[in-house]
């Protein structure tokens, strides 16, 4: 069984400019992430595999689980545990061939129905959302709130992450759902102390079981 | 693109850096699958893992692109290319063990027009007299410059707009056909 921990977070360079991929991998590991997931879908290939064996490194000396988004082939030559695909990427069937059996693989679902195919597909976790308003990715549909976000952690059996404007202010009603855990972008990198943001979030996710 | 394997197109690159990785993969798979029976090897731009998934014949490394070393962790038998713009580059990718290059632009073309001036002949020549693996020219390419590319001593040539923007594709492939060397 693959060991997932709880919180996640997504290194992103576009809804901030302050920290690097690999900065946000260090203050991330030293507020306490378990996973630590490289988004980037507008570097080089070769700028994104540098970063991603970077990073690699220093999860691994961490203990700390390394996913990359999108690029199957990049998380597999830097080192990677695995990687998370959305569902405009390589579908996680596809994935699986490459990544064998003992590589995480995580997908994005907007609806219960992406939700029951990612799981069927052999996904190890999925992230759902967006759960609250968010700014850190443009986003048609409206937010699921927990009411939707329950339903998804009722009928699936792999671990459900959720996303999208979540932060110290609203998570406890997140853990209320009893979702597995959460991913974080804006909250913790645009936070003026990312470290104790992760900290504070930390807490209180664990604080149920 | 099946019209370019059909009518003896050699290799076919698939660059869409606008695509999903999702779609790529489904137009990779189709075309790889319609192409089996030409002797066409398709070659996948930079993205290694949708060249897997659709058992391309190889991968093609852009300026910045994946490497050599990272291609080969995966696979030993991709045909491996590399793009080029000068002798020192071209001397790293042979070194390296890239199977061919790819050099230009060696005319002026509207998709490179910022990079600023083209390569031109001279720079061709010269690149092709340094390295002994296949040298493909790229960039302004047509029918009527293509014999001034192979004296200059390219393998062969690349061209994107000629194929994409021609009312007749059989045609313009069977000009470019005529004036390259057959098997």
């Amino acid at each position: 069984m693959k060991r997932i921990g709880k919180i996640c977070i997504i290194t992103d360079t576009v809804i901030q400019k302050k920290y690097s991929h690999f900065e946000i991998a260090k203050l991330a590991i030293k507020g306490g992430a378990d996973i630590i997931q490289l988004r980037d879908k507008s570097i080089s290939t070769s700028e994104l595999i540098e970063t991603a064996k970077k990073i690699a490194i220093l999860c691994r000396k961490n203990s700390v689980l390394f996913l990359v988004n999108d690029r199957v082939d990049v998380a597999i030559v830097s080192g990677a545990d695995g990687v998370h695909l959305g569902q405009e990427d390589i579908p996680i069937k596809d994935a699986r061939k490459l990544l064998g059996r003992n590589r995480i693989i995580g997908g994005t679902a907007h609806s219960m129905k992406e939700a029951v195919q990612c799981e069927k597909d052999g996904a190890d976790y999925i992230g759902y959302g967006h759960i609250y308003r968010t700014l850190s990715k443009h986003k048609p549909d409206k937010p699921k709130r927990t009411e939707n976000l329950k339903k998804i952690v009722a009928k699936i059996s792999i671990p459900v992450f959720a996303i999208g404007g979540i932060s110290p202010k609203n998570i406890n009603e997140v853990v209320q759902t009893y979702v597995h855990g959460a991913a974080f972008i804006g909250s913790v990198l645009k936070s003026i102390d990312p470290v104790k943001t992760i900290k504070e979030l930390r807490k209180k996710m664990y604080a149920i079981k | 693109m099946i019209l370019l394997a059909e009518n003896g197109v050699k290799a076919i690159q698939l660059r869409e850096k606008d695509l999903s990785a999702a779609e790529l993969l489904k137009i990779a798979k189709k075309v790889i699958s319609s192409a089996a029976k030409y002797k066409t090897n398709i070659i996948i731009n930079d993205r290694l893992d949708i060249a897997l998934l659709s058992k391309a014949g190889g991968v093609h490394s852009p300026a910045n692109g994946i490497s050599i070393n990272d291609i080969r962790k995966l696979s030993n038998i991709f045909l491996t290319g590399k793009s080029v713009h000068s002798v020192s580059e071209a001397n790293k990718a042979e070194k390296e063990g890239y199977d061919y290059l790819m050099f230009g632009p060696v005319y002026r073309t509207p998709a490179k027009v910022k990079f600023g001036k083209p390569q031109g002949l001279e720079n061709l020549k010269l690149l092709c007299s340094k390295v002994k693996i296949p040298v493909f020219a790229v960039g302004g390419i047509n029918p009527k410059r293509i014999k001034k590319c192979l004296a200059a001593g390219a393998y062969g040539v690349a061209s994107i707009r000629e194929f994409m923007q021609t009312k007749n594709a059989r045609k313009t492939i069977s000009e470019f056909m005529k004036e390259l060397p057959g098997d």
